[in-house]
């Protein structure tokens, strides 16, 4: 292949922009290299028979990629899973691993000297006509779902042969990529990524953060008609690809560039420092956690410890039942680790509302129905007590601290103490390894349990703000339904109100108290918090940086000023104004600049 | 070894969804675990297998399990059938 032409010279065909969703900023300027768009393709070339044991050996490297790839399809959706859709993910892993597909597969490549693909589509081929003959119409569409897996490990299949055949300093288009593609593709010397396929939460939006790589998700317009070898620029924070850009585009996005490393240079020390105000006032800036590899790059975006450990993707990415106390103590521990020497916190399973684990009926108000510590004492046996064994066990490793979600009756918070009591009294007996201190901290997301913050600030160990929920149960919005969704805003004053009474319970009973919804990444709403008097901000890991450096040139005092006018302000629309105001009052335009500060 | 008689009762019939379901439940066990229909035989803990049985409501299969603990496994497996796979019957 030969080497890609210099982007610097812009050739003849006119710019064209291909817009997406931004999920890991920055700039990459380079040559396009197509990573499988389009069906996958079958080398239908006999092999050697000395080629058998590689031949088998690249059918487990797709194999276990396709596996990958599926155990992605669980989390991506975005935890929501239909009991229809996850049964279906489900029964195409035990597929990959079905010997009825397996056995005859390796047996045509050792006996007829076939690829693996070829050997594969022949097989499910066979299986296919079986179940298409059905008379029911039903059983017959099943058959799709026998193709898709076919699709799958074809197309794992393709992948393993032309991951090495990318140039260095390729900017990648591909309909999806698995966390393993990115990791190899990084080691080619990738630039960039652009998918029509992904979520902004996926596995691979997070590695193309943590490795600095710009990417672009969602880029459906257009995508099929690139090509490799063109030249393009990806521009990762605005969420876009441009294909022969102009000279003036690329002189344009060349500066950018350098601004960004540079940017990213300061970020890292504004990360490497403590988040102290100009006027003495110290944050703890936490980080969000949901996924297991982002435990790996904490350090690096100076997190104050972990705020917020999700645990549903933990659990729904499993197999039901498989996150066993013994591989939940694994994870808590990774966490504690990577959390040194703060705190990790971690939340227990918050079931129910928006995510469900798809059993028992439906409800007709799932976001007042049975969910989070509701269903977890409820019953106990089940989620509640392997967790909080898990947590004791792994307590030992570093600091952890629990988090209830959902709380709205004191008694909750009681309760879960004494099983927390019970259940290290048995671990004594028992003779394991266990720390019996563990904090234990109320999410305030139901507005019941802001207006008792006092009580609950003598109650529990530390509060957490779910502004998220709060905000929806206040307003009553649901910010998914998309009639009401621009009537959300956490910025509300009533939002507002709530928010600063549980921070005045903290502060009254020494009581920390931090924010860990999405509004602890919004920098318009930040300062407010702050001024509000809450203690910690719990947002995405990549915010991080961005956040350290905005409090690190912001004064306590001028803070304590905004968020005084935005209680007294009417709408949150005037707060929002208030806001922006007093951010480019208060805020040189170099500090906001930060790529990795959300702003809705 | 057991040989009984099941019927397909849920209306969607033996897909995907049942069929994983199935296949999870009879891995459960250590028994060899077959199902058959219109001579045609297939191993229970293969979730091709079952789907390629294409068995649609109302369809008779014949459930064989032998070994330790066919007992359990098949009244797991026939409970399965009977309560249609939790689905509409």
């Amino acid at each position: 292949m030969s080497s890609p032409p210099d982007p610097s010279t812009s050739d003849a065909g006119p710019e064209r922009i291909i817009e997406g969703t931004g999920v890991a900023p920055g700039i990459a300027i380079g040559a396009l290299y197509r990573y499988d768009v389009g069906p996958p393709e079958v080398d239908r070339t006999p092999i050697a028979p000395e080629a058998v044991e590689d031949e088998l050996a690249v059918l487990e490297d797709a194999l276990a990629r396709a596996e990958q790839e599926i155990e992605q399809a669980r989390t991506i959706a975005d935890r929501i899973l239909g009991a229809e859709q996850a049964a279906i993910v489900e029964a195409q892993r035990m597929m990959l691993n079905d010997e009825a597909l397996l056995g005859p597969v390796r047996e045509r490549i050792r006996t007829d000297h076939v690829t693996a693909g070829q050997a594969l589509q022949a097989v499910l081929r066979g299986y296919r006509e079986r179940i298409g003959e059905s008379e029911d119409a039903y059983l017959r569409d099943r058959t799709d779902d026998l193709l898709e897996v076919e699709t799958r490990v074809l197309r794992a299949l393709e992948r393993g042969r032309t991951v090495a055949q990318i140039e260095p300093n390729a900017i990648v288009v591909a309909d999806a990529l698995t966390a393993t593609d990115l990791i190899q593709l990084h080691e080619h010397g990738l630039l960039g990524c652009v998918t029509t396929g992904g979520g902004p939460h996926s596995h691979v939006s997070i590695l193309a953060r943590a490795l600095h790589i710009p990417a672009v998700i969602g880029a459906e317009e257009r995508l099929e008609a690139v090509e490799t070898h063109d030249r393009a620029v990806v521009d990762g924070q605005a969420g876009r690809l441009i294909v022969h850009p102009s000279a003036d585009t690329l002189e344009d996005y060349r500066r950018r560039r350098a601004r960004q490393q540079s940017l990213w240079a300061e970020q890292a020390q504004a990360a490497s420092a403590p988040a102290e105000t100009t006027d003495g006032h110290s944050l703890s800036v936490q980080a969000n956690v949901e996924f297991e590899e982002e435990l790996q790059i904490l350090k690096e975006y100076g997190a104050d410890g972990i705020g917020l450990l999700r645990t549903e993707v933990l659990f729904l990415s499993r197999p039901a039942g498989a996150f066993t106390e013994e591989e939940q103590v694994a994870v808590y521990r990774k966490a504690a680790r990577a959390a040194h020497p703060h705190a990790a916190t971690v939340r227990l399973l918050d079931l129910g509302g928006d995510k469900s684990l798809s059993q028992g009926p439906r409800e007709a108000n799932p976001s007042l129905g049975w969910r989070g510590i509701r269903l977890l004492l409820d019953r106990p046996d089940e989620l509640l007590r392997p967790q909080v064994r898990a947590l004791l066990r792994a307590n030992t490793e570093g600091t952890l601290r629990v988090l209830l979600p959902m709380v709205t009756h004191l008694d909750e918070v009681r309760r879960v103490r004494s099983m927390i009591q019970e259940e290290a009294d048995r671990l004594s007996r028992e003779g394991r390894a266990h720390d019996p201190t563990l904090p234990v901290g109320a999410m305030v997301e139901v507005p019941a349990t802001a207006l008792q913050a006092r009580a609950f600030a003598e109650e529990a160990d530390f509060l957490s703000i779910g502004t998220n929920d709060l905000t929806q149960y206040v307003l009553a919005v649901d910010r998914d339904n998309d009639r009401v969704a621009s009537r959300y805003d956490p910025l509300h004053p009533a939002v507002l109100g709530l928010v600063q009474r549980t921070a005045a319970a903290g502060r009254d009973t020494g009581t920390p108290v931090a924010v860990c919804g999405e509004s602890a990444g919004d920098v318009h709403a930040v300062p407010v918090l702050i001024g509000l008097g809450v203690t910690a901000l719990s947002a995405t890991p990549s915010h991080l940086p961005g956040l350290k450096r905005l409090i690190q040139h912001v004064s306590r005092a001028e803070m304590d000023a905004l968020a005084t006018a935005a209680c007294a302000a009417s709408d949150a629309q005037t707060v929002r104004r208030q806001a922006r105001e007093w951010i480019a009052q208060h805020v040189d335009d170099a500090v906001l600049d930060a790529p990795d500060v959300s702003s809705p | 070894m057991i040989e009984r008689e099941v019927t397909v009762r849920n209306r969607a019939g033996l897909h995907t969804r049942p069929a994983s379901m199935l296949v999870r439940t009879a891995s459960q066990f250590d028994a060899e675990i077959f199902l058959r229909r219109d001579g045609y035989e297939i191993n229970g803990k293969s979730v091709i297998g079952v789907m390629t049985l294409a068995a649609e409501q109302g369809a008779t299969l014949t459930l064989l399990v032998e070994g330790e603990d066919e007992e359990d496994a098949a009244n797991a497996i026939a409970d399965l059938f009977e309560d249609g796979f939790g689905e509409e019957l």
